[in-house]
This record gives C-alpha cells, sequence and structure tokens, in this order.
C-alpha cells in the first residue's frame, strides 16, 4: 500500500514537472509564412516588397472602381446592368457614401499606401543591402505611395494623410484629414525623391517605376494643382518644364509613340514603348477583367457583361476623321468562331462600346473565363505631350506648344493645329484629351480640373436623362469618404 | 528549441508509466490460473421475465468459464455444462442469477427486472456514471437504434433521434458533411460544430465509422458535462463508444444491404411550348428580347428534360462483418466494413471501407491494456452543386434547370449545345458531368494503446497513447473543350492535405461509497496533444492530350504550373478534474474543472480555465415520496459552467507577409504584402450555460421524460473587428461581442404496449431562440448569400444585427405588380412600370432606397423534432422514424433567376423557367404576383424567401425473424430480413428540390457558413430510396 502511494506521489510531482515544460511546448512558431518583423534583409526581399505595392492595382478594386469612378460617373460611358443600385448612383449622379466603389477604391489605394510606407520605414534597416540600392526602393515605395495619393486627392479631395504604417490602431481611428493641398506638397517631396533616386532603366523588365515615370507623374501632378482644385497657376510652368524633360530625354528613357494609335491596345503589344507605367497581367495570374467587363453583350460565344458600355452622344464629339474614333469605339465586331458579324444594333445595349478594351489576345475571347492580360496604362508618353502642350500654352502661349500636339493629331490623320489664340488652343487640346484618353480612367479628372465637369454633366443629362438634371449639382465634384470609414472615425 | 522541451516531456510522461510498469511483476504473479472444464454434458433451458414472456439474448456462462451462449427468440438456450456446475444468466435492466445445472434437467429460469440497473450506466468525459445519477443535460442513443436506420453513416442517423441536437443534411450529395449544432451555434467565424470523442479520443470523425460499431452514442449538452472538455466544449459534444467483446464463444455478425435511390423530387419548369410561348410574348420588346440562335425552329421545338439527363436510378450496397468474443482474461471485437453508394447526380460516388479491432488482455485481475485500432478508406466522386452561375458556368443542379427545354443536349454537329442566349456563362450540365472529374480519397488511421492499473479497490490509474493520421488527397481535372472554367486550356489539381496528431491522456479515477451514504467519484488527468499539418497544392494547366486527365500533370503546359504548399504545428496541454457526490443517491453533485493551454491562444492568453457545478435532487428517492407507486423516477437538476470553443486556428495572433505574386520582365514574380494585423490577446470564445432539468420516470420506468431548459451565452466572440481602411488594413481579429441561445427540450420515452404485441414511442423536441447581444462597436455586418454571383443587389442579404437572431435575411419587401402607370407613377424605382415588381416604400419617401430593406425571413427554425415508434409482433418488428423542422425559412435564390423570362441581358442564363412565370402579368389586375414577361424578378426581396418547414419520413423498416427452429438447423442463432424506405415522403411548402439545403454551410469561411444559412444555389436533390437488407447472427 505504502509503495502505491509513492508512486502516486511520483507521478503527481512527475505531472508537476510536466507543467514547467508547457511553456515552451505552447509557443508558436510560424512555419508557413513570412513574419515581417525581419524583413527585409537584402535587395531580392525589397523588391518583392516593391511588387507587393503593386499587386494592389492589378486587383479589380483600382480597375473597375475606376471605370465607374472615374468614367461611369462622367458621359463617357454609361451604367450598363440595369437594376443595379449602386451602379445606378454612379450613372444618375446619386451616389451616396456607401457605394462599393467609393469604399474598393479608397481601400485599394490605402492598401497601397500602408505597403509603400512598410517599406519607406523598413528598407532603410535592411542589413544586406547597399546603400545606393535602397535609395531605390525607397524612391520607387514613394512614387507608389505618392501615385496613391494623387488618385485619392482627385477622388475626395481632402483626406487622411499618413507617411508611416499604423503603430497605435486605437488613435488611428480618430486621425484629421489633411488639406488637399497640403496632400499635393507631400506628393511632390515624394515625386521629387523618386525622380532623382529611381534608375533610368532597371537591370530587368519595364514593369517597375522609372525615372521617366516619377517625372512623368510630377508633370501631371503640377497641372492638376494648376487647375481647379488648388488653383496654384505658377504650377503651369512647373508643369511644362517637367514634361519637357521627359520629352526632351525621350530616348534615353527608351520612350516612343506608338505608331498606330489602335495598337497600342493590343494585348500582343502591351510592352509598349509609348507606355511609362502601366499595370501588366500574365495569363493564369490575377486575369484582367476589364475586357469582359467592357465587352457588348450578345455577341455570340465572344458576349462579354457589357457593365460599361458608351454612347452615340458621346461618340458624335468625335471627328470622322479621327483614327481615334474607331480605335476609342467599339461598333461592329466579326467573330471568328460563329463567322457572323455583329453591328452595334446586334449588340445587348445597341451603342457603342469602348473599343481599347476589347482585344483578348487570342483566337477564342471565351476562354480562360473571358479574362485577358490586356494591360492597363497609368502614364503613357502622350499624356506627357498634352499636359506639356496645355501647360506651355497657358503659362507661355500656344507658340512652343504646338508640336507636341500636333504629333498626336499627325498620328490620328488629323491636320496639324495652327494660329490659335490661348484660348482656342486651350479649348483644342482640352478636345485632344479627350480624343487621346477616353475610356483610359482619368476622363473625370480633366474635366474637374477644367472647371467643366458640372457643365459637361448638365449637358450631357439634359439629353439623356432630362428628369435627372437635378442631380447634377457642384458637391458631385468628389466623392464622399465611405461610410464605414466615417463611422469609425467621426473626423471624416 | 521546442524539439527538446517536446523530449523533456515526453520523458516526463514515461516516467509517469514506468511507475506503473514497475509493479507489473508482482501483479502478474497474482494471476489465477483458468479451470479446466472435465466433464460435459447437454443443459437446456428457458429464460423468462416476470411476465411470462421469453428473453431473447440473454446472456448464459458457465461460471468460471468461458463457455455460454446467448438465448433464442423463445428464450431458450442449450449448453455444454458439466453436472453440478453453475450457470450465470445475466441481461442488461435484470438481476443476474446463478442457477445449479442438474443433468437432464431443463432449466426454467425467470429473471427480475432490476430496477437499480434500469439505470443504464451512460458514457460522460473521462469516465462513466449511472444515468440516475447524472446531474448534467445528456441525451444518449443506443447503435442498434442506429444500424437498423439501414444508413451507412453515423451523423446521418443521429438525425431526429436526440433531443437538442440538429442535423441538417444541408448538402445532400453522397459522402458530404452535415451541419450538426447542438442547442444552437455559439460562434459567429469559429466552428459550430460539436467535439466528436470517439472511445474516450478527442477530435474524431463520424464519417469514418461503421454505425454497426457502435455501442451507444451520449450527446453532452450543458456545460456542466462539457467544461471538463474545456476551450473544446462549448458546442457540446458527441461521444461514441465503439463495441468491445465478451468472454465466451465467438459471436459472428454480418449485415448488409442493398439499396436504390431517386430523386425525391423534380422542380416544376415549363415545356417547351410554354417556355416558346412565354419568351415569344417578349419579342416586341427590343430592349429585353433574347435573340434566338439560328438553329431555333420555332415549328420544331425541342421538349428536352434537363434534369432527367443528370439524375439516374442510384444503387448503394453496405456490408459489415464482426466477431466477437474472448476467454477469462482477454476481449477482443473485430470488425470490417465496406459501402458503396452512387448519388442520385451521375457521376457523384462515395465508396468507404474499414476495419477496427479493439482488444484487451488482463495481465492480472488488476491490471489490463488493450488497443482500439481503426483503419478506413473512403473515396468520393464529386459534382458541382451550390454554385450559380458566374464566369465558370454554374454548377450540375444550376445548369440543368437553367439549359430550359428548347435547348437539345447536342447540337446539330453533334457537340454539347450551348445556352438558348448566345455567350451566357453557363455550361451544359451533361458536358460538366462528362468533362470534369471530381475525385477525392480520404485515409483515416487512429490507434489508441491504453493501460489501466486499479491500484485498490476504487482506485484506477489510466494512460492512454493515440495516433492519428487523417489524409486527403483532391484530385481534379477539367477539360478545355466545353466548359468554361478551363475553355482553351484544360486544368488539372492536385491537392494533398495531412494531419498528424498524437495525444496521451492520464487519469486517475477514485470510486467509493462510504458508509452505503455518501458516494464518491473523483477524477483528475493530465492530458497533452500536439497536431501538424501540411497540404500540397499542384494546378496545372494547357493540357494538349488530355486523356490521361490528372494522373500526368507532366503533359501540362510547362509555363502554367502552380505549386503551393502550407503548414503548421499546434498543441494543447491539459490538466483536468471533477467530483461528484453523492448522498444516499438522493443528493447529487458535480463539480468538473479544466485548464487548456493552447499554442493557438496568443502570447498574453496562454491558458483558459473552465469551470463547472451541478447539482440534483432524486424527490423519489425521498422517503415521502415512496408510497407514490406510479412515480417511478422524479430528478430535479441544475447546472452552470463556462466552456471554450477554440474557434482560431494556428498563428492567428501573428503578423504576416502574405505572399502573392506581380509581374517581372513578363513573367510572374512572387510578391510580398502585409497580411495580418497581430492580436497579442487573442484567446478562445467562451460560453456560460445555466441549464435546469427534470427528469421523470412513471409507471415503472414505462413513460419517460426529459425537460431541460437552457441559457447560454458566449462572449469574447471571435470576431473581424473592422479597422478604419486609410490604415491600410480592413479588421483585425479581436475577442468581441457576445450571442446568446436559449430554448427547451423534451423527450418523452414510452412503452405503450408491452404484451406480445409491443409498441414503443420515443419522441423529442427542441426550440432553440438565438440573439445577437453584442458586436463591439458594430450595429450589424452584411454577409453576401448569393456568393457573388447575383451581384452587388445581394451582397446584403444576410445581415447579422445586435438584438436580432443569426440567421436573418435582409432585403425589400415585395408588394404585388405595378398595375397601371397611376401605380406606377406614385412610386419611384427602377421597376416602376406597369407590370414591374412592386416593393413596399417602407419609409414612406416616394422612393425604393436602401432605406426600404427590412428583415424578410429567417433560416433557424422555431423547433426541430423526430418520433421514433417501434413496434413488434412474434417475429416481425415494425418501425419508422418521422422528422422535421417548424419555421424556418429558405433563400430560394433559384428563383431570382427563374421566376423571370429569360432575356439578352437579364438574370436567366438560360432558356427556363419556373412554371410560375406562365402566370406573368399581361394587364390590369392580371396578376399581382408575377411580373409582366418583359419584367425582371426584381431585387433581393421576400419574394424569393419560402417556408423551408418540414415533416419527413425519414424511416420506415419492416423486419422479420426467421423462427429459431429453422435458423438453428443452420447453426445460425438469429437472421432477420428487412425492406426499408427512406424519404418516402416529405410534407413541405418549399419549391425547391429539398427543405434541408443551406448551400453556405460547407463554406471554408466559417463566418459565412455560420451566418448565410438557408440559402438555395442550386443544390443536391434529397434522394428518396428503398433499402433490402439482413442481418445474421452465429
Amino acid at each position: 500500500m505504502k509503495t502505491y502511494i509513492n508512486q502516486i506521489t511520483i507521478t503527481l510531482v512527475a505531472v508537476l514537472v510536466l507543467f514547467t515544460g508547457c511553456e515552451s511546448f505552447l509557443s508558436e512558431t510560424p512555419k508557413d509564412f513570412l513574419s515581417p518583423e525581419n524583413l527585409p534583409n537584402t535587395e531580392e526581399e525589397c523588391n518583392m516588397l516593391l511588387l507587393g505595392t503593386m499587386t494592389y492595382w492589378r486587383s479589380n478594386d483600382y480597375e473597375r472602381a475606376a471605370d465607374f469612378l472615374v468614367e461611369c460617373s462622367t458621359d463617357a460611358i454609361v451604367n450598363g446592368t440595369a437594376g443595379n443600385v449602386m451602379r445606378e448612383a454612379i450613372e444618375y449622379m446619386t451616389w451616396e457614401s456607401n457605394n462599393e466603389f467609393i469604399g474598393k477604391a479608397w481601400a485599394q489605394f490605402y492598401k497601397c499606401i500602408n505597403a509603400s510606407n512598410i517599406m519607406i520605414q523598413k528598407v532603410p534597416l535592411a542589413s544586406g543591402v547597399p546603400e545606393e540600392k535602397k535609395e531605390i526602393y525607397v524612391a520607387a515605395a514613394r512614387y507608389m505611395r505618392a501615385m496613391s495619393y494623387f488618385y485619392l486627392v482627385r477622388l475626395f479631395n481632402d483626406v487622411i494623410y499618413m507617411d508611416e504604417p499604423v503603430a497605435d490602431f486605437t488613435s488611428a481611428n480618430n486621425l484629421e484629414k489633411t488639406a488637399a493641398v497640403e496632400i499635393y506638397k507631400k506628393i511632390v517631396e515624394d515625386l521629387e525623391y523618386a525622380e532623382t533616386y529611381l534608375p533610368v532603366k532597371w537591370d530587368t523588365g519595364t514593369e517597375r517605376p522609372t525615372r521617366a515615370a516619377a517625372k512623368s507623374l510630377l508633370a501631371w501632378v503640377y497641372i492638376t494643382m494648376a487647375g481647379d482644385q488648388v488653383k496654384d497657376s505658377s504650377m503651369w510652368a512647373k508643369a511644362a518644364a517637367k514634361a519637357k524633360e521627359v520629352i526632351d530625354n525621350k530616348t534615353a528613357y527608351g520612350i516612343e509613340l506608338e505608331t498606330n494609335f489602335a495598337d497600342l491596345w493590343l494585348v500582343a503589344n502591351r510592352f509598349n514603348k509609348e507606355s511609362i507605367f502601366a499595370i501588366n497581367f500574365v495569363d493564369g495570374l490575377g486575369d484582367n477583367q476589364a475586357t469582359v467587363e467592357y465587352r457588348p453583350l450578345n455577341v455570340g460565344t465572344e458576349t462579354g457583361w457589357a457593365m460599361l458600355p458608351s454612347s452615340f452622344y458621346f461618340m458624335d464629339k468625335f471627328d470622322d476623321n479621327d483614327k481615334r474614333k474607331k480605335g476609342t469605339f467599339l461598333t461592329e465586331i466579326v467573330s471568328e468562331i460563329d463567322n457572323k458579324t455583329y453591328t452595334v444594333e446586334d449588340f445587348g445595349h445597341p451603342v457603342p462600346h469602348s473599343a481599347k478594351w476589347f482585344d483578348a489576345g487570342r483566337a477564342d475571347f471565351s476562354q480562360r473565363n473571358r479574362r485577358t492580360d490586356a494591360y492597363i496604362p497609368i502614364i503613357r508618353y502622350a499624356y506627357v505631350l498634352l499636359i506639356y502642350a496645355e501647360a506651355e500654352n497657358e503659362a507661355n502661349g500656344p507658340a512652343n506648344a504646338y508640336g507636341a500636339v500636333n504629333l498626336l493629331r499627325e498620328r490620328a490623320g488629323m491636320p496639324p493645329l495652327s494660329g490659335l489664340s490661348k484660348d482656342q488652343f486651350r479649348e483644342a487640346i482640352q478636345k485632344e484629351w479627350t480624343y487621346e484618353t477616353t475610356h483610359e480612367r482619368l476622363y473625370r479628372f480633366n474635366l474637374v480640373r477644367w472647371g467643366t465637369y458640372v457643365s459637361t454633366m448638365k449637358d450631357f443629362f439634359q439629353v439623356h436623362y432630362p428628369d435627372k438634371v437635378g442631380n447634377v449639382t457642384d458637391s458631385k465634384l468628389y466623392f464622399p469618404y465611405p461610410l464605414d470609414d466615417m463611422l469609425i472615425n467621426p473626423n471624416l | 528549441m521546442r524539439i527538446t522541451s517536446m523530449k523533456r516531456y515526453a520523458s516526463c510522461i514515461l516516467f509517469f508509466l514506468s511507475a506503473q510498469v514497475a509493479v507489473l511483476p508482482v501483479l502478474a504473479t497474482e494471476n489465477t490460473p483458468l479451470p479446466v472444464v472435465q466433464q460435459r454434458a447437454g443443459v437446456k433451458g428457458v429464460v423468462k421475465d416476470s411476465t411470462g414472456e421469453p428473453l431473447y439474448g440473454v446472456n448464459v456462462v458457465v461460471k468460471g468459464t468461458s463457455t455460454g451462449i446467448i438465448t433464442d427468440l423463445d428464450g431458450e438456450f442449450t449448453l455444454d455444462a458439466p453436472d453440478g456446475s453453475i450457470l450465470v444468466v445475466s441481461y442488461i435492466g435484470f438481476k443476474p442469477q446463478e442457477v445449479l445445472v442438474r443433468e437432464g434437467q431443463v432449466l426454467a429460469i425467470t429473471l427480475l427486472e432490476d430496477i437499480e440497473a434500469l439505470d443504464e450506466v451512460v458514457v460522460v468525459g473521462y469516465g462513466t456514471q449511472k444515468r440516475s445519477d447524472v446531474t448534467g443535460s445528456l441525451a444518449s442513443v443506443k447503435g442498434d437504434e442506429l444500424s437498423k436506420l439501414s444508413t451507412s453513416r453515423v451523423d446521418q442517423a443521429l438525425q431526429g433521434q436526440l433531443s437538442g441536437v440538429l442535423v441538417q443534411n444541408s448538402v445532400a450529395a453522397p459522402g458530404e458533411g452535415l451541419r450538426i449544432v447542438i442547442r444552437g451555434g455559439n460562434s459567429l467565424s469559429g466552428d459550430n460544430s460539436p467535439l466528436i470523442v470517439i472511445d474516450g479520443v478527442l477530435g474524431g470523425d463520424l464519417t469514418m465509422i461503421d454505425p454497426n460499431d457502435i455501442v451507444s452514442i451520449e450527446v453532452l449538452k450543458d456545460a456542466s458535462s462539457t467544461s471538463i472538455y474545456g476551450s473544446r466544449g462549448a458546442n457540446g459534444v458527441i461521444m461514441v463508444t465503439t463495441k468491445r467483446g465478451s468472454s465466451g464463444k465467438p459471436a459472428v455478425s454480418y449485415s448488409g444491404y442493398f439499396t436504390l435511390s431517386q430523386v425525391a423530387k423534380k422542380l416544376d419548369l415549363l415545356n417547351g411550348a410554354d417556355s416558346w410561348a412565354m419568351i415569344k410574348s417578349t419579342m416586341d420588346d427590343s430592349n429585353y428580347a433574347l435573340t434566338m440562335p439560328d438553329w431555333f425552329d420555332p415549328n420544331h421545338l425541342n421538349n428536352t428534360d434537363w434534369q432527367d439527363e443528370i439524375f439516374r436510378n442510384a444503387f448503394m450496397t453496405g456490408h459489415s462483418l464482426s466477431v466477437a468474443g474472448g476467454s477469462e482474461t482477454n476481449r477482443y471485437n473485430i470488425s470490417g466494413n465496406f459501402m458503396s453508394q452512387e448519388g442520385v447526380i451521375k457521376q457523384s460516388d462515395y465508396n468507404r471501407a474499414g476495419i477496427r479491432a479493439n482488444i484487451e488482455q488482463d495481465l492480472s485481475k488488476n491490471f489490463k491494456i488493450g488497443v482500439l485500432l481503426n483503419a478506413n478508406r473512403a473515396k468520393s466522386s464529386s459534382a458541382t452543386i451550390n454554385q450559380a452561375n458566374g464566369s465558370d458556368g454554374g454548377g450540375v443542379t444550376f445548369a440543368a434547370i437553367a439549359m430550359g427545354p428548347l435547348v437539345p443536349v447536342y447540337d446539330a454537329d453533334g457537340n454539347y449545345s450551348s445556352s438558348l442566349r448566345s455567350g451566357a456563362q453557363l455550361n451544359n450540365p451533361v458536358a460538366m458531368l462528362n468533362d470534369k472529374m471530381v475525385d477525392k480519397t480520404f485515409n483515416y488511421f487512429q490507434g489508441t494503446a491504453f493501460a489501466e492499473w486499479q491500484v485498490i479497490k476504487g482506485l484506477k490509474l489510466r494512460t492512454s497513447w493515440t495516433y492519428t493520421n487523417f489524409n486527403r488527397k483532391e484530385k481534379s481535372f477539367v477539360s478545355g473543350q466545353n466548359l468554361l472554367e478551363a475553355k482553351g486550356v484544360g486544368s488539372a489539381n492536385i491537392g494533398d492535405y495531412e494531419t498528424s496528431n498524437w495525444l496521451t491522456e492520464n487519469t486517475i479515477t477514485y470510486d467509493k461509497t462510504f458508509n452505503n451514504k455518501h458516494s464518491l467519484n473523483i477524477v483528475a488527468g493530465f492530458t497533452a496533444e500536439a497536431t501538424d499539418y501540411f497540404s500540397n497544392s499542384n494546378t496545372a494547366k494547357g493540357f494538349d492530350i488530355e486523356s490521361l486527365g490528372y494522373y500526368n500533370t507532366s503533359l501540362a503546359d510547362k509555363s502554367n504550373l502552380t505549386i503551393t504548399s502550407g503548414g503548421n504545428h499546434s498543441a494543447i496541454a491539459s490538466f483536468l478534474g471533477r467530483v461528484n457526490y453523492g448522498y444516499m443517491g438522493k443528493y447529487l453533485l458535480s463539480v468538473s474543472f479544466r485548464a487548456d493551454g493552447a499554442s493557438k491562444f496568443a502570447k498574453n492568453n496562454k491558458w483558459g480555465y473552465f469551470p463547472s457545478v451541478a447539482a440534483g435532487w432524486r424527490i423519489s428517492e425521498e422517503e415521502f415520496m415512496k408510497d407514490v407507486e406510479w412515480l417511478h423516477n422524479l430528478k430535479i437538476r441544475g447546472s452552470y459552467g463556462e466552456t471554450g470553443s477554440q474557434a482560431l486556428s494556428a498563428y492567428q495572433s501573428l503578423a504576416n507577409f502574405s505572399t502573392t505574386s506581380y509581374i517581372l520582365n513578363q513573367n510572374s514574380a512572387v510578391a510580398l504584402i502585409p497580411g495580418r494585423v497581430p492580436n497579442p490577446d487573442l484567446k478562445w470564445e467562451t460560453t456560460r450555460q445555466t441549464d435546469i432539468g427534470l427528469d421523470l420516470g412513471l409507471f415503472a420506468g414505462r413513460l419517460n421524460v426529459v425537460v431541460d431548459y437552457y441559457y447560454k451565452k458566449t462572449i469574447d466572440l471571435l470576431y473581424d473587428k473592422r479597422l478604419p481602411n486609410y490604415t491600410g488594413y480592413t479588421s483585425q481579429i479581436q475577442n468581441i461581442g457576445s450571442i446568446r441561445n436559449k430554448g427547451w427540450e423534451l423527450s418523452v420515452n414510452s412503452v405503450n404496449l408491452n404484451g406480445a404485441f409491443k409498441w414503443s414511442t420515443n419522441l423529442n423536441i427542441s426550440f432553440n431562440r438565438d440573439k445577437v447581444l453584442d458586436l463591439g462597436d458594430d450595429d450589424y455586418f452584411y454577409t453576401d448569400g448569393s456568393g457573388g454571383a447575383l451581384g452587388s443587389d445581394f451582397k446584403e442579404s444576410t445581415r447579422i444585427e445586435v438584438g436580432q437572431s443569426m440567421g436573418n435575411f435582409y432585403g425589400y419587401v415585395f408588394d404585388g405588380i405595378f398595375q397601371n402607370q397611376a401605380e406606377a407613377d406614385a412610386l419611384i424605382s427602377s421597376t416602376s412600370v406597369p407590370g414591374g415588381v412592386k416593393f413596399k416604400d417602407l419609409d414612406k419617401d416616394g422612393e425604393i432606397t436602401q432605406a426600404d430593406r427590412t428583415v424578410i425571413g429567417n433560416a433557424n427554425p422555431k423547433f426541430v423534432y423526430g418520433i421514433t415508434n417501434d413496434f413488434s409482433y412474434k417475429n416481425f418488428d415494425l418501425s419508422f422514424l418521422l422528422q422535421g423542422t417548424y419555421g424556418n425559412d429558405i433563400m430560394n435564390l433559384m428563383r431570382a433567376y427563374f421566376d423571370e423570362v429569360p432575356s439578352k441581358s437579364g438574370r436567366n442564363p438560360g432558356g427556363a423557367m419556373f412554371a410560375r412565370v406562365k402566370d406573368a402579368w399581361t394587364g390590369e389586375r392580371t396578376s399581382n404576383t408575377q411580373q409582366a414577361a418583359n419584367q425582371s424578378a426584381g431585387t433581393i426581396s421576400d419574394r424569393f424567401v419560402e417556408d423551408g418547414s418540414y415533416l419527413r419520413l425519414k424511416n420506415l423498416t419492416l423486419g422479420y425473424t426467421l423462427p429459431n427452429d429453422l435458423t438453428s438447423k443452420w447453426k445460425i442463432s438469429r437472421l432477420r430480413i428487412y425492406i426499408s424506405g427512406q424519404n418516402l415522403f416529405t410534407i413541405t411548402g418549399y419549391s425547391g428540390y429539398d427543405p434541408e439545403v443551406s448551400s453556405h454551410s460547407g463554406s471554408s469561411t466559417k463566418r459565412t457558413a455560420n451566418t448565410a444559412l438557408g440559402y438555395d444555389m442550386g443544390s443536391y436533390p434529397a434522394a428518396r430510396s428503398y433499402t433490402l437488407g439482413l442481418n445474421l447472427t452465429f
């Protein structure tokens, strides 16, 4: 009996000993993911983080949200999904803060900002990366951050500005907004750093931001600051000068205009030299849905979703002789699958659709879940030429502005501009912007910049929705903040 | 670091063991030699109960030997026993008797009912208890109740059997998991399934057990019975006990069946002529009208029945064979089973084979060791279901509804035809069956070795060690020929997922009664376990040669291979204890406790503590109640305790970088993005439960009633706390919010007739009400019940809101059809035209806006019930099980598609319509329920919500046991044949395939699975089955 009791005692002691061993038994060491605490250390890891900041732009939350916010909220695109509350609200200009596209775009840009902030904070600490390399990756991250804020400030005006990752999530709930003009200054700082340290060309690939991209974006920021939002007219000259830097160095930067406007939109030609910064896709990885979203309904097996048709009203703004009309609007599909020709009358919505997001890059569009590898240009050289021409005219008059814009008109098969007054040139260049860049997710920004958004929309509503003209007001120049964040942060 | 700690850990446990093993040799010498039987003679006898009814299955053993037999149907037995030896006659529920054998004498034995023993012994956590002593709430069902349902699956067999246990056959496909929820779901984003404990081993798999192997299933429901399972006990515990052998000559049992199944119900769709009439009626509206394909000829209409194309008469067979027996010192039960099931949808199959061995050896009078082994393999092929259309083209059932009668299966060239609407994102369902393979194999092994040492009378040490390995392989191939999801490329996916777990449980039990008054039972224990998970998944695309399917992915395009892997490690260590005290069997008290330490818990909250207390008063044992003859048992019991739910996955409290990819130099390159926001305080969810119950036994135990009321509140819910999006994150998982469930349970067991004609009834009914009490700073959140297929209108179709039940549907209230222009002008909405769908303007602002949405239904039943009736007369037995739910709603999303006439741009992707579309509005006062043919069925509203209540004849079985004098000639002790029908009828108002549907119940996102209840997205139809079966015992 006594031995038993001894043995039980020993056993109990053994159990107690186990208790002390439990601490390490119950600790957790991640096996299948990387912990942020010890990253990055090498240049490869810096690069992985940089590519990470770019993935957000490849998300549907950028592309589709921008299609609705920047194109569908204008006269260039109409909503193709009848009965869809969110999309109709954009179309009829009755959007509210709970609109999904507002929330998605907002979240997407801030995710990129957060990822960039982490890089900007952590890359300088990377032990295995030479200083000059660190500067390049910080510059690239600052480029991505500047680009994100540039979209935010144009969509929402004053927004919350953060230039480092959130350390305390509780106090983050009460952050104050920063005025748009202050955010523009921060964007300029970021891009000035970026243009200094970004390479003219990376060792491999054209996907990452380059010096030309930083300079081009900076020119675009300047010309926007000169516009209606900030009204800083000193920026015209800066915009012109920055754009000219790009134009003057285009050979060094490896930039040139594509010969044929329509070729710009071919999947096979997506790594073209006119593109300065773009979002890219390859087969099987984050396929691009823009093509199926823009494609008409009811065109045989090659049918799309027709979420974003255009209109005759808008197409009629284009000159029939302008090659960009055919390059921009889709009015006929010749299907190689069923050997039929579908005209605009056959389309589910019998209106012109966008031709820029049409090419599938393969014979049968219905393959691969109707996704494609079409690229999404953020800045192409034509924009730089337009920025230069517009800014130069505002700063110094049209004399030196013709050359840039006439390159584009020449490509479009149109006679060169000449002999215009400053005001006439302004009117002409605004039209050129539209002919050149329609459906490229920047039209709304131009209208707001020029102060013509409300008048343009009133004209459109008079024709398309005469009963809803009252919806077009100055309050629609910027979008409301997303409801989710307003509910958390009373300062929004 | 961790390895050393594990070694230290294991060595400690070995030390614990060696303390016991050290005394083994001493004990072994105390072993008594087996008695030798020297002389044999035939003894005949008959065993009856006090009413004179023969007792079947009574154990008759020659005392001190392993010689024994069981009585036949007439209560008779013949046994070789020496003259003068003693027979031990025992039978459950009766007092055992010893009878002296006199040569030549026919023994007439009358067994007396043992009132005390009628209190069967039930299995509780880490022990057993007499039912009369139980102070917690538990329900139990015997194995033969389950196996007689002739279902191959234990979880299915539980449906309708037990109060408080909701078993929902939410995916009726063979081999698919069921939804089991005990007393309502506790968690928003964690698993709400109960803990499965098989023979004491935590975390078992009910699909891997043959119902024929089961002795009993106990379901622990209240906190006092589950808190001993600590952080895994909150959802209730299902305890499965498998069969053990008993001393005696081998008993060989076989049971087998053949089943034929058919689809129980086909959907009511318009035929070819009616479909064309409806489509034709929209032709004037060029904005709406479908463009008919070139091959379409209105003079020669097709009338394809696509449902017939995908359904079949399905065959199923199952066989189980077991041998049980033992000698004086050992007992064994070895069994094997095989079943093979065809689904009622072609190409969907399930088969399973398994072996089980439960072996025990007494090393001495006080020491025994044993092993429990279970090895199973299952294989399934599945058809795509619960998937509405999207760019992948929909699931098989969705497509079979959608295609419509006007489209032939094959076009003029012999190819699979495509939808009536050109370019629609809809697959040909027959092509889906033939061009897509989804095969899964499951390998399951569990082995337990245990040792039990009775140190002194009443004091028992037990240690058990279990290893479990579960391997799941998923192999799929989609041809690039026809199906949208892989068109032009072909796609193979191979996934390999392995979970392995070791578990040790070490307990001390002390059981003693003092002075015949104070009974004491103490359990204390220590357990530890660790789990490793590893996954490996390969996707290959671009097959030029498709004939080898997924068997040779090296035929795929090399640049299009995706290879991923992942894995994790988790560990749990626990201390547990329980004290049960009873005074004179009248006053009962139980206190239990468990401390769980888990690696999944964040660093600031590594240990959770789960106490409980329960008390019972057996009023019927009081002196003043002794005279109440009709009152057999009356017990009041109450309990309170805390249990937990781990709800977390490994590493969930830690920050990470997620791996994704971007393009570099025109090729894919690895990219890293910020992932989770860490939470160093993350811990378990805690459920506090109060239970008050009453056990009532009347008329010598012929009528038993159990009533329970419970109230449980779950706090510290794991909740994705929303962060402002400008932080760059969406949410952080935190312990926020609470939910409560409360309800009543009633079960009645009654022996209605007890003579030659026997009739007993078992009825159970459960009422549960759940309510979200707190979501932190949030008032509500939405879940997308359409899974995205129906666009943003349906994204907020389920709303989880403070103060409301978890299963609320949210949307507009259907208010008929706009009858004329004046009505349409009076209310601004996107469907405001005569013939359009009208919704109620709840905020009376003259316009239909999002503010007009409200709760439009609830997927949780008001109550669920089951009624079993058993009859027997002579050699015949008959039983049936009725089972159902009441008061639950179903969101039939199929109606959002097929309650409207196909159009060029509407929702309906094919050419099919439900029959009600024929009643379309055609002018003022023609219809106030069905919109005009050229109008959409409208956004989410209660017109898609249907009553999901049902009453189902789940099982009807008629059996006949062959007379013993016939079968004994063939050395068969029992031979029963039976016919049985499952789901012979269902009474329901639901228009879809099956009112048990819940398309998201298998969602990998638990939050969706727990909140988006009651959706029908194109489900697997329920089957009606007919079975012919056989039970045989040698």
